[in-house]
């Protein structure tokens, strides 16, 4: 499958407080060449700030990323009310979210999907795994199906 | 404790009172009948008296009367005369037949009668005779003067008998009317006293009514006021509850994220080492890896308890069968690999909830087949519905207390490695185990977690077993409405 060609900045958003994740993410991504951009958030005002492009993340050349890979866990707004707020939003709720989290509580991720989670996905435990399903991410979101 | 015995030793009292009271209330009644029946009886003997008393009176008027008619016969030679005689005999002897019947039981009125009688018959006999001769002489003579004369005697006889009667019976009525006097001057005082001790007593009860009602008014407060500290209580121990609960789930939750940072960042270095053919640090890097993942096994089990220790909030209608369905085909490749068979019975529907419930099952299942050495291994899952009652009686009660009236008992039975017998309650216990980790893989947890889903529904889970004969897990939850 080949891979759709991506604008610069029109990228993957990862909003996470774990900056290891962040970096393993990066790096899985980059280990498959997943040549868009990867940016990172480190709490949930912060991702709101960057969509809104506000604050710290007031761009000119600000485009709205393709998709969202969503900590439940974090600081201040938490994963939960940021999809509350992304999916009520009309200019927002059309970004696909990934929910990325280490909880497999049934009752976080029956909720996810309530609040319109598009995915919801258990951080994986070793890399090798996370590479698999970065992967999978990679082939399903970027060539399987059209984002807009 | 005080307060009880003191409410005891009242309500000790009470009874007391309330018994004598009956007490005196039922002499009271009794003495009330026995006067009654007493008047009655000096009535009954008044009537009596009149009756005799006008017997008698007839009878003297009835001897005149044949009297008279004789000596109007005498006189006028009129036979007249001697109707009203004859007439007056006949009524004397009915009269006389209906007096005796009065005195009946009167021994000493019954000698007098006698008595009486024979006067009676003397006085009639002279005038029998007095007219016998009269008829045969047709004129008065000295010998008939004689005869009347005899005649005026034997009246007199039959007055003085009469008195003697009449005086009798008025001796006995006098008698009774003292008595009754006497009686109903006593019925007197014993309705003064009756009235003065039921008064003592009524209000003696109000006393220890009102008191009763005071200290039941009391407890009832101090009932009120626990009942309101137990509550408290209880609201102090949830939260703390529900705190620990937190606790535990957020701790093991926190832990899962170091962990899966030493997991990944080892496979990396390993995936980096790999190439210098280090067999020691391969070894090394193995090892940690096995440790870790162990970890992660360990942790991601006590999330499960934690998770399995929040009380429900909600029931839902659980179908078993659909449960079991899914829990097999999830255990899928462990059933094909061991060649296993399962046997699942038609299972009932229950409230319950879901996710809990399929823990419970698939728990208990895989462990079937954890434990099972057997060429064939064979499940075999059957429910019934059970009385608490018949449930005590089984071999595999455990002295549960009982709070629903029925059960539904599932019984999960293999033909495993089993275990013996005197483990069947330490099995339950968190983090305790049997088998070494070498033998077999595992936390020791997931017993633990059945134990609390179970008791979480409020039923009870069993194991009967011995070591090489398989094992039967019983688990009962109620049949709620």
């Amino acid at each position: 499958m080949e891979i759709e060609k991506l604008d610069t900045k029109r990228c993957i958003l990862v909003a996470d407080d774990d900056t290891d994740d962040q970096f393993m993410l990066k790096e899985a991504f980059a280990s498959l060449n997943f040549d868009g951009e990867i940016q990172c958030v480190e709490n949930g005002e912060e991702l709101l700030d960057y969509l809104n492009n506000k604050g710290k993340y007031k761009d000119p050349s600000f485009l709205l990323p393709k998709l969202i890979l969503l900590d439940l866990n974090m600081p201040k707004i938490d994963g939960r009310q940021c999809l509350k707020i992304i999916k009520s939003n009309v200019n927002l709720c059309k970004i696909p979210i990934i929910i990325f989290s280490t909880s497999n509580n049934p009752e976080d991720i029956s909720q996810s999907y309530e609040l319109g989670a598009n995915s919801y996905v258990i951080k994986p435990y070793s890399y090798n795994e996370l590479i698999e399903v970065v992967d999978i991410i990679k082939k399903y979101w970027f060539s399987a199906v059209k984002i807009p | 404790m005080t307060t009880l015995k003191i409410h005891i030793s009242r309500k000790k009292n009470f009874y007391l009172l309330a018994g004598f009271s009956v007490a005196v209330v039922l002499i009271a009644i009794i003495l009330a009948i026995y006067t009654i029946t007493n008047t009655n009886r000096s009535l009954t003997y008044l009537d009596r008296s009149h009756d005799i008393s006008l017997r008698i009176q007839r009878i003297i008027s009835l001897l005149k009367d044949a009297e008279n008619g004789q000596r109007g016969y005498m006189i006028t030679n009129e036979f007249m005369f001697m109707d009203a005689n004859k007439k007056a005999q006949f009524n004397i002897q009915q009269e006389f037949v209906l007096l005796s019947r009065e005195l009946n039981n009167d021994k000493l009125q019954q000698q007098n009668l006698k008595k009486l009688e024979s006067a009676i018959n003397y006085k009639i006999n002279t005038l029998v005779r007095s007219k016998q001769f009269y008829d045969k002489s047709e004129k008065i003579n000295d010998s008939l003067k004689v005869l009347i004369i005899e005649g005026k005697f034997a009246m007199d006889r039959v007055i003085k008998e009469i008195s003697i009667l009449e005086e009798a019976e008025y001796l006995r009525l006098t008698k009774i009317r003292q008595t009754t006097f006497k009686n109903s001057e006593l019925s007197i005082y014993i309705i003064i006293l009756t009235c003065g001790l039921s008064l003592v007593i009524l209000i003696s009860l109000l006393i220890i009514l009102n008191r009763e009602y005071h200290s039941k008014l009391k407890i009832e407060r101090e009932l009120i006021a626990s009942r309101s500290l137990l509550q408290q209580q209880v609201h102090k121990l949830n939260l703390s509850n529900k705190e620990l609960e937190q606790f535990a789930y957020v701790a093991s939750h926190d832990l899962q994220e170091p962990l899966r940072k030493i997991i990944s960042f080892s496979e990396k270095i390993e995936a980096k080492l790999i190439s210098l053919n280090d067999n020691e640090v391969i070894n090394y890097l193995t090892r940690l890896n096995k440790s870790a993942n162990r970890m992660r096994t360990l942790i991601s089990d006590l999330l499960n308890y934690s998770r399995a220790t929040r009380i429900l909030d909600t029931y839902e209608k659980v179908e078993l069968n659909t449960i079991l369905k899914y829990i097999i085909e999830d255990l899928d490749i462990a059933i094909t690999s061991k060649n296993a068979k399962i046997h699942i019975a038609n299972l009932t529907t229950i409230k319950g909830n879901n996710t809990q419930l399929r823990q419970l099952f698939q728990n208990l299942i895989s462990n079937a087949l954890k434990f099972n050495h057997s060429e064939n291994p064979v499940i075999s899952v059957s429910g019934k519905l059970y009385n608490s009652r018949d449930i005590e009686s089984k071999d595999w009660n455990k002295d549960f207390n009982y709070k629903y009236q029925t059960y539904y008992c599932i019984f999960i039975k293999d033909n495993g490695i089993g275990f013996e017998s005197e483990y069947a309650n330490q099995i339950f216990i968190i983090f305790q185990r049997l088998h070494g980790r070498s033998e077999y893989e595992g936390t020791g947890i997931g017993l633990a977690i059945c134990k609390r889903i179970v008791e979480n529904h409020e039923g009870f889970i069993t194991a009967q077993s011995e070591l090489g004969e398989g094992a039967t897990f019983i688990i009962g939850l109620p049949q709620k409405t």
